[in-house]
């Protein structure tokens, strides 16, 4: 019996032990019909052994619903009998944004390798609240929605303006009204993002004083929590997100009858009440910002916005090549203190600037003013007066709604040469291998010239240029045509016989009138044959009267002539060596003979030569 | 009657630099001697006073430019010593010694521009153009002419067939150096005419960058710089650095070379 009972619970064990309980993954909600401005949960449960390989899980998108929460995680585990069992929530809490009936997606999880889904879950959101709140009997606690609260506290935003330039400062104030009482410290969920502003936090009391101010036909406190210096820095329309924050509520307990917010008096000392913690969330700001007018925008401004004044001071006036001068400049005044750059300041060429140092002492309170100092560290390079030109400065006065023009006055330096001790100018060269050298001892040369002008450009050079160049063409010339009479001597000889001639019979003159007999007669014959020689062109060696006359004859030359040369030539050589007593007659006679006769010769042998060419 | 050529060519030669003889030779010698004395006793400011002098009056030499740049150059008067020595290396540019004491002059001055570095073949160029000044390069292409016109003249009356084959080769030999020549010469002459150089002799110039005193400043240079001058307006010169930047400065700022 016994054994039998053993045995059937070890059966049961075995089988349970064998039993591999099924991974499930299911979703789940409080209550399918909610009103819109209930609160419900919704869970995905994932159940299984071993709940550790869950991964990946992925929620389903809640678009018509708010999530208030979630997803929360919480894990659940039991051990049968050795067996486990596990799992594994997600839940949140949703409130709808509208009526209607949705739809809640599936959500997925990945466990050993396989996805898991849940079926969607339908879900209807009708108008108000579905909750019982009527049968107070069950529930000593009252219940209040958000609403309620909301009615009573919230958090107003609000800007000075709505419109603004570029640059202008918009206050935004931030204040809550209540009509409940605060339990304890408020706490800030989310801080307002001022995207596209230099916010500057305006300096408020650190304990909220609150005044009473009617809105909605309402009383309510209001105290001032935040307040903050907007500028803008870009245009167009720019929103402030919402400040949230967190406030403890203190709630009365609900009497029997009559509203719970009758007693709004009554101490809460003595009353029992319980702490709300309520979300408030202020409305979102909208501010244009517009740009600044193109009209007339001076060349110096920077985008400095308000009203301001420029000062400016100079430590020196006389300074040293290469000794730092510092400019201060002070502007103050209120508007975007901290936007503002400092100006350019345009140095003439000799100085060297560096960055300026900045600083400014920003005033926080009612509005933001204040003073930025720039200090410009200015080094001159170049000795002698100098003169720094007015500094600039512009902004846009939004009272007079134009921009205005601030300018120091000129600086006028003077800036004396650098001591001489420090020479910069060989000290910043790199290859100065010559710095130990000294320069070479001058040349003892006395000579000087007038400073010439270009040789090239002068006539006297073109002259002792053209006239070796004549010179050579002349002699060439003159060279080639006594060449050309040299190839041919014998008519060298020939044209010149004639002239001979006639020098010799001049000479033969002269001596007829010396009555020299023997130089006469040897004249008159070295004429004659001398003559003959060259125009028949027998050499000297060959020569003899016969042959003479017979080449005369073969050219031609009338027989009266040779007979009288042939007489002539006999007489010259008689009397020559035979002189006579009285021979002036002779020698007369002789003399116009022979130069007959050379003129006979002459005429017809021309003749001939004429005809032969 | 070759005798008689030669004897025509030398005296052209001879008229030619006997025209550059000036008349007041032995004054000038003294005047020259005087300086170089007080740069001797180290009297430097009276001494550059009478070379200045004597290149105020119309004279030139090496020598005188030499002795004047390193006479300033002593003063401390860089952008001065800077143009003589500058003045002096155009008329003798193979000079040593105007060189090296060019070269100490320009590591004083403030500024140093960074030129281009030169491809070989355009320094050798330069060495070879910088060989003579330019009435050096005239006499050289003149002699050439004349051995060319010689030559001819050997080859056309002389009737001696292996000296006329020397005169010949002689004559064809300088014919290529007297084109050579003639291109140095050419070259020199235009860089002589058209490319001015100045120095800047004030201690600080600011460069405008248009000839009107109110236009922007374009760069700052001191005295002792080598600048090309490219043009002229009014009482300013359109300068060009070594590295390009172009400016305009007022004419009394530099000296032209």
């Amino acid at each position: 019996m016994i054994i039998n009972k053993i045995k059937i619970f070890l059966l049961l064990f075995l089988l349970y032990g064998s039993i591999i309980l099924p991974q499930s993954f299911t979703a789940s909600i409080d209550n399918n019909k909610v009103g819109i401005n209930d609160r419900f949960q919704v869970s995905f449960t994932f159940t299984g052994t071993d709940i550790n390989g869950v991964k990946n899980y992925s929620s389903p998108p809640f678009q018509h619903f708010l999530v208030l929460s979630g997803p929360n995680q919480s894990t659940n585990m039991e051990i049968i009998n050795s067996t486990v069992s596990a799992s594994r929530t997600f839940s949140y809490y949703l409130q709808a944004k509208a009526t209607g009936k949705f739809n809640i997606e599936s959500a997925s999880i990945e466990y050993d390798g396989k996805t898991y889904k849940t079926n969607p879950i339908s879900i209807e959101v009708v108008a108000g609240s579905t909750r019982p709140n009527n049968n107070g009997s069950s529930s000593q606690q009252p219940v209040i929605t958000q609403k309620d609260i909301g009615d009573n506290l919230f958090v107003k935003a609000t800007a000075d303006k709505q419109r603004v330039y570029l640059g202008e400062p918009v206050t935004v104030t931030y204040k809550l009204y209540t009509r409940l009482n605060i339990a304890s410290q408020m706490s800030v969920n989310k801080l307002p993002q001022y995207n596209g502003f230099w916010a500057e936090e305006l300096t408020t009391p650190n304990n909220i004083t609150f005044s009473t101010e009617v809105a909605n036909g309402k009383q309510y406190r209001v105290g001032i929590l935040k307040k903050v210096c907007l500028f803008p820095s870009q245009t167009g329309e720019l929103s402030v997100t919402p400040f949230e924050l967190n406030v403890p509520v203190q709630i009365q307990n609900r009497k029997r009858s009559g509203n719970i917010f009758d007693d709004f008096f009554n101490d809460p000392f003595f009353d029992m009440g319980r702490t709300v913690n309520y979300d408030a969330k202020s409305n979102t700001l909208k501010v244009k910002v517009i740009p600044l007018p193109d009209k007339n925008v001076p060349d110096s401004f920077n985008g400095a916005v308000g009203s301001f004044t420029l000062n400016s001071s100079i430590d020196k006036t006389t300074v040293k090549a290469n000794d730092p001068i510092s400019i201060k400049l002070n502007i103050s005044g209120t508007g975007n203190i901290k936007l503002i750059d400092a100006p350019e300041i345009k140095l003439p060429t000799g100085f060297d600037k560096y960055e300026p140092k900045v600083s400014e002492q920003v005033n926080r309170t009612g509005n933001i003013s204040g003073t930025k100092k720039i200090e410009y560290l200015v080094i001159p390079r170049i000795s002698g007066k100098r003169e720094i030109p007015p500094i600039k400065f512009s902004y846009f006065d939004l009272n007079k709604n134009s921009y205005v023009t601030l300018e120091t006055k000129p600086f006028d330096l003077n800036v004396e040469r650098m001591s001489e001790s420090s020479n910069f100018a060989s000290n910043s060269k790199e290859d100065v291998k010559l710095l130990g050298d000294d320069i070479r001892y001058i040349k003892t040369s006395t000579n000087v010239e007038k400073q010439g002008g270009i040789l090239v450009y002068k006539v006297g050079f073109w002259v002792a240029a053209g006239f070796p160049l004549l010179l050579l063409a002349g002699l060439v010339t003159f060279k080639k045509r006594n060449d050309k009479l040299l190839s041919n001597a014998q008519l060298l000889k020939y044209q010149k016989a004639q002239k001979i001639a006639r020098n010799r019979l001049k000479v033969a003159k002269n001596l007829l009138q010396e009555k020299n007999q023997t130089a006469f007669y040897s004249e008159i014959s070295l004429a004659l044959y001398g003559y003959l020689e060259d125009k028949l062109d027998i050499p000297k060696s060959e020569f003899s009267l016969e042959e003479a006359v017979s080449r005369l004859k073969q050219s031609n030359v009338n027989d009266s002539v040779i007979d009288d040369l042939k007489q002539t030539a006999e007489k010259c050589e008689y009397i020559r060596f035979a002189p006579q007593k009285d021979g002036l007659a002779a020698m007369n006679e002789i003399y116009n003979q022979s130069a007959n006769i050379i003129i006979e010769i002459e005429k017809s042998i021309s003749t001939m030569r004429k005809s032969l060419v | 009657m070759y005798k008689k050529i030669n004897l025509i060519f030398f005296i052209i030669i001879f008229l030619i630099a006997g025209s550059y003889k000036n008349a007041f030779a032995l004054d000038t010698k003294s005047i020259m001697q005087k300086a170089n004395d007080l740069y001797q006793k180290n009297n430097f400011s009276e001494a550059a006073e009478i070379y200045q002098k004597l290149v105020d009056d119309g004279y030139e030499s090496t020598a005188l430019y030499y002795n004047l740049g390193n006479s300033y150059y002593r003063l401390n008067k860089i952008g001065y010593a800077i143009l003589n020595y500058e003045r002096a290396l155009r008329l003798s540019p193979g000079d040593d010694d105007i060189q090296h004491n060019l070269a100490l002059a320009n590591t004083k001055t403030i500024d140093k521009i960074d030129s281009l570095p030169k491809f070989f073949i355009f320094q050798w160029w330069e060495s070879l153009l910088a060989m003579f000044n330019l009435t050096g390069w005239t006499y050289a292409a003149y002699i050439f002419y004349l051995l060319i016109l010689i030559s001819f003249g050997i080859y056309f009356l002389v009737k001696r067939p292996q000296l006329q084959r020397y005169a010949f080769f002689s004559g064809i030999l300088s014919f290529v150096v007297l084109l050579v020549t003639a291109t140095l010469l050419i070259v020199k002459l235009n860089r002589e005419v058209n490319i001015k150089n100045g120095v800047i002799i004030e201690p600080t110039v600011i460069a405008k960058v248009s000839p009107d005193n109110d236009s922007n400043d374009a760069f700052v240079i001191h005295e002792g710089l080598k600048v090309r001058l490219e043009d002229n307006v009014g009482n300013w010169y359109k300068i060009r650095l070594q590295d390009g930047k172009i400016g305009w400065t007022n004419k009394q700022d530099l000296k032209v070379i």
